[in-house]
């Protein structure tokens, strides 16, 4: 998926570490054009004739125990790799080859034999184990392209529509002006007709979410599968269980049964659904309401990330996957009660077959039916609208904790009560149709919930096992970093060194990095087998949620990255991180620390440690991989600092831009053929 | 609520009060002379028993029934009706304590970015220092054209005295007695040339209209300290309100002091150590002494002090009603004061009176600025309130990010006191001076306990910066950066008023990072 990234990693001879370094100051950073140009590049190193170049970057990592000193070349690229690093041969020959003499391995002939260069490059070329693009699919050209589209469409509307000028009536004719006159009748925005060919991981983004919510959901059957066999069940036998269970229930409540069948309206049911049902669905439905308040008093006791720790999110999660279940094992019943009601009332199809006078009868009893259900379809609107109503109702007014806790119970109530109107609606309709059509679905329909409830208790049980494991494994991890804390020092240690480290991030926030900034960062991994499996499992996890989840410009909430990339190198002994973000470094910092974002960096961070002055100082600790760690914010940007390496050299494509604007310039060039209704046009208009 | 006690008897007063009861004030940049350490220790220590504090020792006599003696303490201050009230506070830069021999252990307990100062000076020719292009400050505004503070030849500032006094003859006599009292031991800081070798002594003025130089009420938003005695009393305040409700008795709240209503607290109440260091802040972390532990002889030198931004931002009146009216010309199709009123409140977010733009009609008219607003509910598309006004770049409330109760507890992290005054002779008045030098403008006064993650950070990710909330909005109204292609946006409907931001009516004419010691680390550093 566009863009493509390469990350060449070559170790240097020793002597000449000194030398590279003022040779890439001098000479291949980019300067400051003050407000003309903004950024310009130096004539050795002509980064801005490459036209498919998103970011590029030089850091030289000193030696440390891991090996020796090594030079970093990072860039992120449209199009193969091979044409990319040809580029880089065709204008900047001089330049790249007086680097990389230096360098162990570079072929002697150089520039001149460019095929043997580009192999060394891509011999040399570690990839990453994470990449993140915060604006995937679009090209270089398309970003420029997509800006100057949205700031020639503000200049026209602006020169067009001055004080008192007639603006057309409806919103769709504003809409309609700009594309006109603007994009196709202006031969620099012709293009833009075109919709943008975004990658189907992001366009097939909900479904991919959806199917992977599948595949998870079928993996706990089977895990479920698995813990019932090795309990000693066996499937079959369960599946021929499930009604003898229903029938238990019926019997232990048969004295209820019948105090309840007593109740006036509740008579008129009974003669439909059988008793123990009905006692079954309410045993069912205040199971639900008990695990629905507790889950909402857990969601809603705090919102601060610093109070959500493991012994609130673990019951919460269990309690939101009871409640599923629950759910299911309650659509089950109802539509099992459903089905035998439709099989113990074929009263009206006995009508439907009898002589003339029973074709009136048939066609009155019709009538009552369709009767009813307008009735129920009058209701159900009336369900409908407060749903909405109740959904609508938070982005109106702040709502206190107890409030938004009753407008998600009431929600669900009411949406549970337009499904029960519904199946009551489907047992009338049931009642006219004839019964050899009724038995064979019934029979049909009644196995099928069978296996819907089998698979909702199997899942519901392979889940627990799920979080089971998962809790052990988090025990584990927590002794682990028990054990680091005598084995590390704490990062409060290094907040002295400030000083010492600021020279390393002089650039930041000056000259062209006013917008975007770069930040590349060298650790090592902790010793051990855990903390390596650990470390790649989760550096694997975020790969695929950033292709497949996280490619709409956020990284778990966080907005303004760029490109980053984690890359593990020396063998796994360090790990590289090297990131172009937008904003300043602190705020980007606090972004991570305050938000709930915080989990994943510390589950990739708290694996490693840096060296400073003879000492090792770990990550901040983390209690259970995920929590706390980054949320002790000074001595985790103090941790930082001290792993930050300087850049050298940096070159940005757009350096003014932001990802979220970059992707609202994208929606905007989509919208613009799109077929958009009154309140979208409106939003299409304020994002300009 | 489980607030911790502070010891305000330590705290310099400024912390807690802008002294509006001493509307004349005059902020002196000084630095040691060379060689007199001895006598420089012997001055702080005198100099630290006349500081204003925030509150008295426990068991101290108030001193308000003496009317010779000057007050040291706000209640004393309060007390006082008549007389000559002043108040003293000191403020400390790096290079000041570096003067004063603290090794660097100690040093290096203070923030990097108090460490390096507000201009550092250039170390490459072709970069941009990195704190200045953080705060915009290039151009007209770029530190070598600074009168003080800057990269210009003028000596280093090493301290600032910040005299307070209740009236104009009182403050000059107050003024030659800390001149006096300094004589031998510091001088005065002298501006370059670009301010005609003047002393920097910046003569603060608060109006008895509050307001600053383009005519707004200023100061009215800012945060209130959880513990301070107004916050104490607005929770005992609610609790007797509480009581009174179910049916008991209340105590009664008595004084007639200022209590703050249950909106106002929710928005306005932040946790102590967001500006007293010491304390638990936002993030329920302290800022403290790395290189001394508890239980030593030394003293925690960064305990209930704060560090000050002081900024004297110059402002070109003319030319900002000069936009303002040709804006409004644009916008309304006339210029009178209705018009320009309008133009005006969408640039900064509240009309001149104070009234905020949100909500702007449910005001009382006697006393119009409110600060019990909101963003995400009342405005989320900036039609009422622009997205780039100023005051809603300044403090975001509960705008940034999707749920607005997580944002307004995030906001509270990015808060800073304002202490500062506007100075020089208002446009119309007499007594303009002539020649070079900064005419009229505000003394920016800023305290907060991290000046990287408050105060730059308002500056850069708030303030300048062109992608806020999201959405191309352009930098600042009143800001001092000046870029190329900068516009201003004013949301609208069916579309954005985008207008090309002219030259910046506002410009830097100097500044430091000082320290606002603790009496106590004042006490410490003069032994």
């Amino acid at each position: 998926m566009n863009p493509n990234f390469t990350t060449i990693i070559t170790p240097i001879e020793p002597s000449k570490v000194e030398w590279c370094r003022g040779y890439l100051r001098d000479n291949a950073d980019p300067q400051f054009g003050g407000e003309a140009a903004f950024l310009e590049c130096r004539p050795l190193f002509p980064f801005d004739k490459i036209a498919g170049l998103h970011f590029c970057s030089f850091v030289i990592l000193d030696a440390a125990d891991g090996g020796g000193p090594c030079l970093v070349f990072e860039a992120t690229f449209d199009g193969p790799r091979a044409g990319f690093l040809d580029e880089l041969l065709k204008y900047a020959p001089i330049g790249f080859d007086e680097v990389y003499r230096r360098c162990v391995g570079y072929p002697l002939s150089g520039t001149t034999t460019p095929n043997l260069v580009r192999e060394y490059w891509e011999r040399h070329d570690v990839g990453a184990n994470t990449f993140f693009s915060g604006s995937p699919g679009r090209t270089v050209v398309q970003v420029k392209g997509e800006n100057s589209v949205r700031k020639g469409i503000v200049s026209f509307l602006s020169a067009r529509f001055l004080v008192d000028a007639i603006l057309p009536g409806r919103p769709a004719g504003l809409l309609d002006l700009v594309t006109r006159e603007c994009i196709r009748g202006s031969a620099d925005n012709r293009w833009a007709e075109q919709p943008a060919q975004l990658p189907w991981q992001m366009t097939l983004r909900t479904q991919i979410a959806v199917a992977a919510g599948i595949v998870v959901a079928l993996l706990a059957c089977a895990l479920g599968a698995l813990v019932c066999w090795a309990l000693g069940y066996r499937l079959s036998a369960l599946y021929a269980v499930l009604p003898l269970w229903l029938e238990t229930v019926g019997h232990a409540t048969q004295h209820f049964d019948t105090k309840v069948s007593a109740l006036p309206w509740v008579s008129q049911l009974t003669e439909v659904i059988q008793p123990a049902t009905l006692t079954g669905l309410m045993l069912l439905s205040v199971m639900w309401l008990v695990v629905r308040a507790a889950e909402l008093l857990l969601r809603s006791a705090s919102k601060n990330t610093r109070d959500q720790h493991l012994f609130w999110r673990f019951p919460l999660q269990l309690a939101v996957v009871t409640r599923y279940a629950l759910l299911g094992v309650l659509i089950g019943v109802v539509t099992l009660a459903v089905i035998s009601g439709v099989d113990r009332s074929p009263t009206w199809a006995g009508i439907l077959v009898d002589g003339p006078s029973g074709i009136l009868m048939s066609l009155g009893a019709v009538l009552v039916v369709m009767f009813q259900l307008v009735c129920i379809g009058g209701l159900l609107l009336v369900g409908w609208y407060c749903t909405t109503s109740l959904q609508l109702m938070v982005e109106l007014q702040p709502l206190s904790k107890t409030r938004e806790n009753l407008r998600r119970m009431a929600l669900d109530v009411i949406q549970f009560a337009m499904f029960l109107l519904v199946s009551v609606g489907v047992l009338l309709v049931a009642a006219l149709l004839p019964e050899t059509v009724i038995s064979n679905v019934a029979g049909m329909a009644r196995s099928l919930t069978y296996g819907w409830l089998l698979m909702v208790l199997l899942g519901w049980s392979g889940v627990m096992a799920g979080y089971l494991v998962g809790l052990l494994a988090l025990c584990v991890i927590g002794a682990l970093e028990y054990r680091d804390r005598t084995t590390f020092e704490h990062p409060a240690g290094l907040l002295i060194r400030a000083r010492d480290n600021a020279r390393k991030y002089a650039r930041e926030e000056a000259g062209i990095n006013r917008y975007q900034n770069h930040l590349a960062s060298i650790t090592c991994v902790k010793p051990g087998v855990l903390r390596y499996w650990i470390l790649r499992l989760v550096l694997f996890a975020v790969n695929v949620l950033a292709k497949f989840w996280f490619n709409k410009g956020e990284l778990g909430g966080i907005p303004t990255i760029l490109s980053a990339r984690w890359v593990l190198i020396d063998g796994g002994r360090r790990l590289l991180f090297l990131d172009n973000f937008g904003g300043a470094w602190e705020s980007y910092l606090n972004e991570f620390i305050d938000l709930a974002a915080v989990k994943g960096l510390n589950a990739i961070w708290t694996n490693t440690f840096v060296n400073a002055a003879g000492k090792r100082y770990g990550f901040p600790p983390t209690r259970f991989l995920f929590w706390q760690g980054a949320q002790d914010a000074r001595p985790f940007k103090a941790y930082v600092r001290q792993s930050q390496v300087e850049t050298i050299v940096w070159y940005g494509a757009y350096p003014m831009l932001g990802v979220v604007g970059i992707n609202a310039n994208t929606d905007t060039r989509q919208d613009l053929f799109a077929p958009l209704s009154s309140p979208a046009i409106d939003r299409f208009l304020q994002r300009l | 609520m489980n607030t911790e006690k502070i010891e305000w008897h330590d705290v310099q007063g400024l912390l807690l009060s802008g002294y509006p009861q001493l509307p004349y004030s005059a902020y002196v940049a000084w630095h040691f002379l060379p060689g007199q350490r001895d006598a420089a220790k012997r001055w702080l220590r005198d100099l630290a028993e006349r500081l204003m504090r925030a509150d008295r020792i426990e068991g101290e006599d108030d001193g308000a029934t003496d009317l010779q003696l000057p007050p040291t303490n706000i209640r004393a201050l309060k007390a006082m009706r008549v007389g000559d009230r002043t108040a003293i506070n000191l403020a400390i830069t790096a290079s000041g304590l570096q003067e004063l021999d603290l090794d660097e252990h100690q040093l290096s307990d203070f923030s990097v970015e108090f460490l390096e100062g507000m201009a550092p000076k250039p170390t490459s020719g072709r970069r941009m220092p990195r704190r200045s292009g953080l705060l915009g400050d290039a151009g007209e505004s770029s530190p070598c054209r600074w009168e003080w503070g800057g990269w210009g030849p003028s000596a280093e500032v090493h301290g600032m005295l910040l005299l307070y006094a209740s009236e104009e003859h009182v403050l000059q006599a107050l003024v030659q007695a800390e001149l006096h009292a300094m004589n031998g031991v510091a001088d005065v800081v002298v501006t370059g040339d670009q301010g005609n070798g003047r002393p920097v002594i910046v003569h603060g003025r608060l109006y008895d209209d509050a307001k600053e130089h383009f005519g707004f009420v200023d100061g009215i938003s800012q945060p209130i300290i959880e513990g301070s005695p107004l916050a104490i009393r607005s929770e005992e305040n609610a609790k007797n309100e509480k009581k009174a409700k179910s049916g008991h008795t209340p105590a009664g709240s008595g004084e007639g002091d200022k209590v703050l209503s249950a909106k106002d607290r929710r928005i306005s109440l932040v946790k102590p150590g967001e500006f007293v260091l010491g304390y638990r802040n936002e993030r329920r972390e302290r800022i403290s002494s790395q290189s001394v532990k508890p239980g030593s002889n030394l003293r925690d030198l960064l305990r209930n002090g704060t560090y000050l931004v002081f900024r004297q931002l110059e402002q070109d009146v003319d030319a900002f009603e000069k936009f303002v009216a040709s804006l409004a010309t644009r916008m309304h199709g006339k210029a009178d004061v209705e018009a320009t009123e309008e133009v005006a409140a969408r640039l900064i977010g509240r009309y001149r009176n104070g009234a905020p733009l949100v909500r702007a009609g449910a005001d009382s008219p006697s006393a119009p600025e409110r600060n019990d607003f909101l963003y995400a509910y009342e405005d989320e598309s900036g039609m009422a309130c622009p997205i780039g006004a100023h005051i809603r770049r300044a403090n975001p409330r509960d705008a940034i990010g999707s749920d607005p109760d997580v944002a307004l507890k995030l906001s509270k992290m990015h808060r800073i006191i304002r202490r500062g005054r506007p100075y020089g002779a208002r446009r119309g008045e007499q007594d303009e001076t002539t020649g070079k030098g900064s005419r009229r403008g505000t003394a920016f006064i800023a305290l907060n306990a991290d000046i990287a993650g408050q105060f730059e950070m308002i500056q850069h990710s708030w303030l300048n910066n062109p992608q806020f909330g999201g959405l191309p909005v352009g930098t600042d109204p009143i800001s001092h950066v000046a870029h190329d292609g900068d516009e201003l946006v004013i949301q609208q409907r069916p579309f954005n008023l985008h207008i090309e931001k002219p030259r910046p009516f506002v410009t830097v004419r100097g500044g430091a990072y000082f320290f606002l010691p603790g009496i106590n680390a004042i006490r410490a550093l003069a032994d």
